[in-house]
């Protein structure tokens, strides 16, 4: 999986530091970023994402497909 | 660096012991517009921000307003608590993307637990102050121990009766004597109801904790995840 913090996105609200703090940390300027990409597991890393307010967090799969965010629901 | 707003305090008041409601006017209100459930992110001291929900909608503007617990008791909840009429305030924003998308148009139900419900007023005070528009159902679930926890009882009676297409559904885990509602927590007040819930988007905040257990209750009564948007309050 490769994690993507979308810089421009991020508030530094500090979500994905507490539901994955082995894998985000906030640098000097309050934004989070990466610092061990195999700093916790799939599903962890994923509710992180989840947890962004802004959704700052992108996840791609091996083969280069984002897995989220998830593409917007088709409404009826 | 994100460009700076202010606004001053115009009214500050208990909604319990632990709750805060505050009203703030925007300095320089045509500069700023949002969507209703955003956030926005005060600037206590250059490397302290903190972030909080706007329980109001836009056409209160140029009033903004808040809806915080002090519980906590960290630097969040003593700024918020050391606030004064007349204080003016800085804050970035608005942020955020828990929000109805405005083409979306299936039935709405939102959840909420405690000061999680500051986001919720805001997109239930937009959508029924355009008018429901699309007229649809749209359904709230707020849970809390007590009768005296709950936030804002009279504005969700209120629309309650006003509104046709608004349900209000307050549930209790610890409930006073007389209690006429539901018992237990938003988990155990939701799968009863899950025969309304076929195309229905659900809006969930509070605790981490309760926003997990809603989603798990609602994945199990086959909600698709895509369907259930969240925000916890850490």
């Amino acid at each position: 999986m490769r994690i993507e913090v979308k810089r421009d996105l991020c508030i530094g609200a500090s979500s994905c530091v507490i539901v994955a703090p082995g894998v985000f940390e906030l640098d000097s300027e309050l934004k989070a970023i990466v610092k061990d990409p195999n700093g916790a597991d799939a599903h962890t890393i994923l509710e992180a994402a989840r947890a962004c307010p802004t959704l700052a967090i992108y996840l791609y799969d091996d083969d280069g497909k984002q897995i989220f965010p998830l593409p917007p629901a088709p409404t009826s | 660096m994100p460009s700076e707003r202010t606004a001053v305090v115009v009214e500050k008041r208990p909604l319990t012991p632990e709750v805060r409601h505050v009203v703030l006017r925007l300095d320089e209100p045509e500069t700023f517009s949002f969507q209703s459930g955003q956030i926005v992110q005060f600037v206590l001291d250059p490397k302290t921000l903190r972030l909080f929900s706007l329980a109001s909608a836009p056409a209160a503007l140029p009033l903004i307003e808040l809806c915080v617990d002090i519980t906590p008791g960290g630097r969040g909840s003593q700024f918020i608590e050391r606030l004064r009429l007349g204080d003016r305030v800085q804050f970035r924003g608005p942020f955020g993307v828990f929000t109805v998308p405005p083409a979306e148009t299936r039935p709405l139900e939102f959840v909420a637990t405690g000061a999680g419900i500051a986001p919720i007023r805001g997109m239930l005070r937009g959508l029924f102050e355009a008018g429901n528009r699309f007229e649809r159902p749209v359904a709230l679930t707020f849970g809390n121990r007590r009768a005296s926890d709950i936030l804002y009882h009279d504005e969700w009676l209120a629309l309650n009766a006003r509104e046709p297409a608004f349900r209000y559904h307050a549930t209790l885990s610890q409930p006073d004597a007389g209690w006429t509602g539901l018992h237990g927590r938003v988990t155990d007040a939701l799968p009863s109801r899950k025969d309304e819930f076929q195309n229905r988007v659900f809006f969930l905040c509070g605790s981490p904790q309760m926003v997990d257990d809603t989603r798990k209750v609602l994945e199990e009564i086959g909600i698709p995840e895509r369907d259930i948007h969240f925000e916890k309050f850490f």
